[in-house]
């Protein structure tokens, strides 16, 4: 049991009746990983909902090659352990690994069920926290489908960017260029090497007291190419 | 056209729901039919209404920054289109367009908010799909970020392999035909590029790109090639069986 305090502040829960907060919290735990701790381990099915309250952890896989690839970076206010709502109990080839300090809370699947319920508020939450996540993947997909590495380490630093302006603004959790070429795709050299195209360009700072500095803005007119960013399929 | 419980019954994501959980949709639910091309889910607005195919195929589509389009994922009768529609709000770049003719129970939002509150399995139906939908979508964007684009197009073949016989040794025919363009586009790579390795997979004996039933895959050959994340290794499994059985 947790105090339901503690999910206050919680983005997908923000609006949810009082009766079905508490009930939620009387069910979950406070848990922490420390960094390379797994919270949810290869192939073994997902055991609980994971709310993220704080840190950053990595959805990983392993290509037959034996590349590791970042596929998703679940931050604070992220729900992780989805596949716990899937009837097959599927493996996965997937692990979850916290790259900074994890604090969340964990709610079993079985309370999870049992609690949606009586209250479709808490289901309907938790609906939607995936849905944001499949648009965020599908746009990754996307990026990770153009062919330039530019453009996919642009997308990423403008994901990451604290803020949106023409200021240069560090990012809201700290990558290291190993992190960001497993995460799109490329050689970490290679992604050293484009970091340093893009500092030429104004779009970067790679060397400040507060680390890595990016300007949003010009990331942006960069990564679109200088026109709109939606346009009709034909 | 209103929508039949027997209709429910057999929609995949909605057939284990209670009867009268069912019985609730099929009086807000529409059957509704549509042409090729059509946009099922429009640029640029979060969707409006959930849809589940029951005929036909459709495309989830982007626009790639130097203008191409690439489909995202592929929907198939008993898939659910448009699960954010939940969302209360959602900066949509991507549309939904019908790849052939078809059919679709459609669901509003304000209809699927207003049962969802009585009956929230169907809103449970709704949240395993959209994990299901992750659990997809992370596989596919593994594959494009780390696989080449001989893999990239196996793993699309065996996707697509009709399910009768494709644990076997031998040719299937795709479940739903697909252009090379269409196959270029989900794979993401060009169009005369994946010709030549759709002909590279021939000559390994994992396709069979002229017969009468359309383009035949042999499961087996192409899950090695998958397996191995590379044509050249997983040719040297099979030693000198590399010509293809059409010849």
């Amino acid at each position: 049991m947790i105090a339901p305090g503690l999910l206050d502040g919680f983005p997908a829960l923000t609006g949810l009746p009082a009766a079905a907060r508490d009930d939620l919290a009387a069910v979950a735990r406070f848990v922490e990983y420390a960094p390379g701790e797994r919270l949810v381990p290869l192939i073994r099915p997902p055991q609980q909902l994971l709310f993220i309250l704080a840190g950053l952890a990595k959805l990983v896989g392993v290509s037959v090659n034996g590349v590791e690839r970042i596929i998703y970076v679940f931050r604070p206010g992220d729900i992780a352990g989805s596949r716990i709502l899937l009837e097959e109990s599927a493996e996965a080839s997937y692990e979850i690994v916290a790259m900074r300090p994890v604090q969340a809370v964990a709610v079993a699947r079985h309370d999870f069920v049992r609690l949606g319920e009586d209250h479709s508020e808490l289901l309907m939450a938790v609906t939607k926290a995936f849905s944001r996540r499949l648009t965020a993947l599908t746009d990754r997909m996307l990026a990770a489908m153009s062919e330039e590495v530019r453009v996919r380490l642009g997308q990423l630093l403008i994901d990451f960017a604290e803020d949106d302006g023409d200021e240069l603004v560090p990012l809201s959790y700290p990558l290291t260029h190993e992190a960001m070429a497993q995460i799109i795709g490329a050689s970490r050299p290679h992604t050293s090497t484009v970091l340093r195209d893009l500092e030429q360009m104004g779009l970067v700072l790679r060397r400040s007291e507060r680390g890595l500095l990016v300007r949003p803005a010009g990331l942006t007119q960069m990564v679109r190419g200088g026109g709109p960013r939606i346009r009709r399929a034909g | 056209m209103t929508v039949s419980v027997e209709t429910l019954s057999a929609s995949g994501p909605l057939a284990d729901l209670s009867g009268p959980t069912r019985q609730a949709i099929a009086e807000y639910a529409r059957e509704i039919e549509f042409r090729s091309g059509e946009r099922l889910i429009p640029l640029g607005q979060p969707p409006q209404r959930l849809l589940i195919l029951t005929e036909g195929l459709a495309k989830l589509v982007g626009i790639s920054i130097n203008g191409q389009e690439r489909i995202l994922c592929i929907y198939r009768p008993h898939d659910m289109v448009g699960p954010s529609v939940v969302m209360d709000s959602l900066e949509n770049e991507h549309e939904v367009a019908a790849m052939s003719s078809g059919r679709a129970l459609a669901l509003s939002r304000r209809d699927l908010l207003i049962i969802g509150r009585s009956h929230p399995s169907l809103i449970m139906a709704l949240a395993r799909e959209v994990s299901r939908q992750l659990v997809a979508m992370t596989a596919r964007v593994m594959t494009a970020t780390s696989a080449e684009v001989p893999v990239r197009l196996s793993q699309l073949l065996l996707d697509f392999a009709d399910g009768h016989g494709a644990d076997g040794e031998g040719f299937v025919p795709l479940a739903h035909p697909l252009t090379h363009e269409s196959m270029a586009q989900i794979i993401g790579a060009s169009r005369p590029h994946t010709s030549t390795v759709l002909r590279d997979l021939e000559g390994r004996g994992a396709v069979q790109r002229r017969s009468g039933r359309g383009l035949l895959v042999r499961p087996s050959r192409l899950q090695t090639i998958v397996d191995y994340g590379d044509l050249g290794a997983a040719a040297s499994t099979y030693g000198s069986e590399t010509l293809p059985l059409s010849a």
